[in-house]
This record gives C-alpha cells, sequence and structure tokens, in this order.
C-alpha cells in the first residue's frame, strides 16, 4: 500500500500544472485618481473620487471598504 | 460493524444449518470482515500519508486531493472484490449445499452498501481534516504584517474573508487593497466547505441514519420515516450552512437561499423516491 501511494502521490505531483495566475505573495496597493491623485478615503464610497469625483470603476453601485 | 450483519442470522436458521453451510458461511463471513479491515487500514493509512504530502508539497491543496482521487478508485476494487468471490466461488459452492445462499446474497448486498455509506463518511472526515490542516497553516498569512503605501502604519487583514479586501487605515484614512496570495484565496474555495461538512459531522449522522431507515424498510414507507428524515436532512443543511459562516463571514448573505436550495433538492427526492420505496 505504501509504495503504491507514494506512486501515486509522485504522479500526482508530476502532472500538477502551473497556473500563471497562481500568486505566491500577498501584495497591499493603494489606488489612486488619475485626475488629481488623491487615494481613496476610509468610509466613502470607493467607485469614484471623494476629492474630484472621477470615477475608479464604471458600475452603478456603492462599495465601503471591509475593514 | 460487520459483526451486525453477522449477527443478524436466527438461532433456530444456525441449528438448521449442516456442518458444510456453517463452514461455508464462517469462512464468507471472514472474508467480509477482511475487506472490512483491508478498508479501514486503507483509509487510516491514506489519512496519515495525505497529511504529510501536503506538508511535503508545501501545503499543495489540490494535488494532494488529486492523489486522493487516484487512490479512491483503488478502494472502489476492493469493494469489488465481494461481487466477483460471491459470483465465481462462494455462491456456486453454498448452491451446491441448499437454499440457504440467498440469506447471504442478500447479506452480501446489505454489507456492500454498508461499505458504500462507510466510504462516503471516512471521506468526508478525511476532505475535513486535510482542509483544517490547510486552513491552519493558510490562515496564519493574514497575521504577516501589512503597512499602509501611504503612511505605514499597520493594517489588520479580515480571517474570514478569502478575496481581496479594502483595508481602511486607522491612522490616515487611506483605503489599501489586499491582494492575497492565492492559498489565502483557495480557503474560501472548498476548504470552508469540507471544514464545515466535518464540523457537522454528528447532524450528518443523523440524516443518513433516517435515510437508513427508510432505505432498509420493504414499501410502503411509512409516512412518519419520511418526515423523520426531512427534520435530519433540514438539521443538517442548518448546522453545515452556519458552520460555513462561522469560517467566510460572506455567506451570511446567502444563507436562506442556500438552505432553501438544499430543501429544494430534497423535495425532489422524496418525490422521485416515496413512489419507488
Amino acid at each position: 500500500m505504501k509504495e503504491l501511494f507514494k506512486k501515486l502521490a509522485q504522479t500526482a505531483q508530476d502532472t500538477k500544472k502551473e497556473f500563471a495566475s497562481e500568486k505566491k505573495h500577498s501584495e497591499i496597493n493603494t489606488k489612486t485618481c488619475s485626475t488629481c491623485g488623491a487615494p481613496r478615503s476610509k468610509a466613502t464610497n470607493l467607485v469614484k473620487c471623494d476629492y474630484c469625483k472621477t470615477p475608479f470603476m464604471n458600475i452603478d453601485t456603492q462599495i465601503k471598504t471591509d475593514v | 460493524m460487520f459483526k451486525f450483519f453477522k449477527n443478524n442470522a436466527s438461532e433456530e436458521k444456525k441449528e438448521a444449518q449442516t456442518e458444510n453451510q456453517t463452514a461455508l458461511i464462517a469462512r464468507w463471513d471472514g472474508f467480509l470482515q477482511k475487506v472490512e479491515t483491508r478498508f479501514q487500514e486503507t483509509m487510516t493509512s491514506s489519512t496519515q500519508m495525505l497529511s504529510q504530502q501536503l506538508i511535503d508539497t508545501d501545503y499543495d491543496y489540490y494535488t494532494v486531493f488529486r492523489t486522493w482521487k487516484a487512490i479512491k478508485p483503488k478502494v472502489f476494487t476492493l469493494f469489488d472484490t465481494i461481487d466477483t468471490t460471491w459470483k465465481s466461488k462462494v455462491k456456486p459452492l453454498m448452491k451446491a449445499e441448499g437454499d440457504f445462499w440467498y440469506e447471504e446474497e442478500k447479506k452480501r448486498s446489505h454489507f456492500r452498501d454498508y461499505l458504500h455509506n462507510q466510504l462516503q463518511r471516512e471521506e468526508l472526515i478525511l476532505e475535513g481534516k486535510l482542509s483544517l490542516q490547510f486552513y491552519d497553516h493558510a490562515i496564519q498569512i493574514a497575521d504577516k504584517h501589512f503597512n499602509c503605501t501611504q503612511c505605514g502604519a499597520s493594517l489588520s487583514v479580515k480571517k474570514d474573508l478569502f478575496r481581496a479586501q479594502y483595508i481602511g487605515c486607522k491612522a490616515c484614512n487611506t483605503t489599501n487593497t489586499f491582494e492575497p496570495e492565492t492559498k489565502f484565496l483557495q480557503i474560501g474555495w472548498n476548504v470552508v466547505d469540507n471544514i464545515a461538512a466535518l464540523n457537522a459531522l454528528d447532524a450528518y449522522d443523523e440524516k443518513e441514519k433516517a435515510l437508513n431507515a427508510i432505505l432498509s424498510k420493504h414499501p410502503p414507507v411509512e409516512n412518519t420515516l419520511w418526515e423523520t428524515y426531512k427534520t435530519a436532512y433540514h438539521n443538517y443543511q442548518k448546522c453545515y450552512l452556519k458552520e460555513r459562516i462561522k469560517l467566510r463571514l460572506d455567506l451570511e448573505i446567502s444563507y436562506q437561499e442556500d438552505l432553501d436550495k438544499a430543501m429544494q433538492q430534497y423535495n425532489e427526492y422524496e418525490k422521485t423516491h416515496k413512489k419507488i420505496i
């Protein structure tokens, strides 16, 4: 059983597909407004710039921060 | 558990058996017992080895699960030996000794169903344990130090939200976007589901017990048994969905919808099977 398992485990590892989209590290970014350069502030609607109202996204909904 | 099937033969029947019949039954029982032992051993060693593979592959969850998917057919091959041995060896020998083979054929069928149910349960436990091991490792990603890109203040990542997160900085009010590595995202896929299923195991057992009570009856099955099953099914789904929410808060919104969908599936099952069973 152990030998069989080793063989199956090895096959699973050898046939693994590497996906380009796989991220190995987490990142922190800040999106800034393309017009006025302001970052998005907490407790505002993240869809548009709170200072100059330039849209960040073209969607008709409100997005708030998660934390 | 095999003893349960073995002891079902009544004392009266045992007395009526000839020596040859008794010997054949004992050999057959011994064979079935061996299959069950082998099955249990396979599941125990698979759990240990897959757990080790998870560590060896640096928590490559899907490779480990592909290994399990390769092991599973070997378990079915083991189950198949029951039928092949019965048809090719045991049944002809028993037929030559009298009509008692019919009872033994029923035993074979019940035992096979029992093993399939056991496999389903053991698989649920195995997947749950591996998922829990993966979760304990991958959740630590949230504990790493992340700082605000504008002022450098430390940020805290939510541990029950497995997607990109908008994190507001408490110092400068800037919204930072946390883009987690794939392992953190994977928790939100079926890892959470498997852990929830493991945590709802008691309710699962109740549900299966109620279903088996229906399946073991000769038709027509009383309505009370269907009602018991419906209640057990409902309880299991509630328990499972609540366990999922404990780990993934965003699932709270779809709780009622998910429960309704599950009950709709139950209604479909009852509608189809009530006529047959």
